[in-house]
């Protein structure tokens, strides 16, 4: 009966999502039409940029809809008394989450999906099979530390500040973790800034999964000083790190929330 | 009573709260028994909400202890015998109402039918339309529905039927009634004393975190011991209300109006002064006049 909940939630969430076209066209959109500008059409072909580019944007593509999906919704129905009502029911804490969480995902995953093909057929990157599963494992990993920042400025934040907030977070997470330009077109200093962020760290491992040895790349000695030559082992103990440090916010935003509503 | 045997769905000992150095409940000790309907009611301020809020586990009390279906308020074995109405809130604008009956029908273990509470709140023919697009007296209807779809051991309803038109509210009061009849415990907050007295088999008054009256209706009213004298009668105003008894009295629609709190000795000298009194009528007085009273005796001198 429990798992009938999560489905049950999850079905309902997604649903609500697929009827808002206000969430679901900027979320599919943004990161496609910025990939075809930055990682197709302002670059000279076989560079490598499209493939570089496409690890980036795909860490890009996950961070919209965790940050505006949890972010800036839940702040939203929290205003409207939608929470509170969430709150009071007999639904587990666990399953409202969890529907978050997969439509989050699902969005994601399709804009994902759709960015490979374009990247595929109109950015001529070629990989192989398990490589390209691997690049969506990395990039949907991003879903659960962006939901979790999203879901700590919801429960934290009134609707518009939230929303305010969730744009904020949206572009320096993504400017300052190097996903729309490559951090070594940045000054050394700027670039320190990155190795705190979550979007930093999965676009390393992306770019590793996609080959990383790009011209671009090797160019950039400045890079080196902010981690770039981190062993993939460092990055996954960062993001599991601020994984868990924003869980242990996030459970305590919730029950913070649950009493002054 | 014969249910003394069951345990209460909420029980308050010594519930404090405190907001700051603002006390909205001071001591309040209260049971809530199964096959009943309670009405919370008080002016602003006197505490309904934070009593209903602590009930539902938004908030704990500072002192004393409360028992929500035997359990701690807002624990998943509370909540999940537990149906609510809230009068702040909204549903997700994006999913039908159907859709919204079904979701919450889920969380409980013996959910009651769906189409039989459409049928009987009149949401039959809007059942698929989007809560969003619902006028406000059928997001209303919805939200009850949400609240009554779990069959619940305990309702907690927060002005239940504010914006709902006399024949939607005389189904909702059947239906609260029904759920009353079968079992549940049933707390509901209002505003509107004619449902108060038409529903509930029990009031309870809070004043400023206190708990002031907790009587059946007619024994708030008897308590208060006023009635209302209605007459035609060629008596002025001012020769009434110097009837022995007589508190004030007045004209409404041709007719002579008058409070007293000795009715048989008014009676008997109003009678005496004007022997063609017509149309007389002794009404007891109305629950929202004994409450005022209640509430006056209650201020501070």
């Amino acid at each position: 009966m429990n798992i009938a909940i999560y489905l049950n939630e999850s079905r309902a969430e997604l649903t609500r999502a697929w009827r808002t076209p206000a969430f679901i066209v900027p979320t599919l959109t943004l990161p496609l039409a910025f990939y075809s500008l930055f990682g197709i059409l302002l670059t000279a072909p076989r560079s490598g940029q499209a493939a570089y580019t496409l690890a980036t944007y795909g860490v890009f593509a996950a961070l919209g809809p965790a940050l505006f999906g949890f972010g800036a919704g839940i702040a939203a129905d929290r205003d409207a008394g939608i929470l509170a009502l969430k709150q009071v029911s007999p639904v587990p804490v666990g399953a409202f989450l969890c529907a978050r969480l997969t439509t989050a995902a699902t969005f994601t995953m399709a804009v994902l999906l759709a960015l490979y093909a374009l990247a595929a057929w109109g950015g001529g990157v070629t990989l192989p099979a398990e490589r390209w599963l691997a690049l969506m494992g990395v990039h949907l990993v991003g879903v659960a530390p962006f939901c979790l920042v999203g879901l700590c400025v919801g429960l934290r934040a009134s609707g518009s500040v939230a929303l305010a907030l969730a744009n904020i977070l949206f572009v320096a997470l993504a400017v300052l973790g190097g996903l729309w330009l490559p951090l070594f077109l940045f000054p050394a200093w700027l670039q320190h800034f990155a190795l705190g962020l979550p979007t930093y760290h999965l676009g390393a491992l992306a770019l590793a999964t996609v080959g990383g040895n790009f011209a671009c790349s090797a160019a950039a000695g400045a890079v080196a000083a902010c981690g770039e030559t981190l062993p993939a082992g460092m990055h996954w103990v960062f993001l599991a790190a601020f994984t868990l440090a924003l869980a242990a916010v996030a459970r305590h935003s919730w029950a913070h929330g649950r009493e002054l509503h | 009573m014969p249910q003394t045997h069951l345990r209460p769905a909420i029980e308050a000992r010594g519930l404090r709260r405190c907001y700051g150095d603002v006390a909205a409940l001071t001591g309040v000790d209260l049971s809530i028994e199964p096959h009943s309907i309670t009405a919370l009611l008080g002016p602003n301020g006197a505490g309904k909400t934070t009593f209903v809020n602590l009930v539902l586990g938004r908030g704990r009390p500072d002192a004393g202890t409360l028992r929500t279906l035997g359990a701690t308020p807002g624990s998943a074995a509370a909540r999940r015998g537990t149906g609510v109405m809230l009068q702040t809130a909204a549903l997700v604008a994006q999913l039908t109402v159907r859709e919204h009956l079904e979701l919450n029908a889920g969380y409980y273990p013996a959910p009651v039918d769906i189409d039989l509470l459409l049928a009987r709140l009149g949401l039959t023919g809007l059942a698929g339309r989007r809560y969003g697009a619902l006028s406000g007296g059928q997001q209303r209807r919805a939200q009850l529905a949400l609240a009554l779809v779990g069959n619940p051991a305990l309702l907690v309803l927060d002005e239940p039927t504010v914006a709902l038109d006399g024949e939607s509210r005389r189904a909702a009061w059947a239906l609260i009634r029904e759920r009353a009849d079968s079992g549940a415990a049933v707390l509901l907050t209002t505003h509107l004393l004619d449902e108060a007295e038409a529903l509930a088999d029990r009031i309870v008054v809070l004043a400023r975190g206190r708990l002031i009256a907790d009587a059946t209706p007619a024994e708030i009213r008897a308590r208060v011991g006023v009635t209302a004298i209605r007459c035609e009668t060629s008596l002025t105003p001012l020769e009434l209300a110097a009837l022995p008894g007589v508190i004030d009295a007045g004209r409404e629609e041709g007719a002579s109006v008058l409070r007293s709190r000795d009715t048989e000795g008014t009676l008997r000298c109003l009678l005496q002064r004007d022997l063609s009194v017509r149309r007389l009528q002794v009404t007891p007085a109305s629950l929202e006049e004994a409450l005022n009273t209640v509430l006056r005796q209650q201020e501070p001198a």
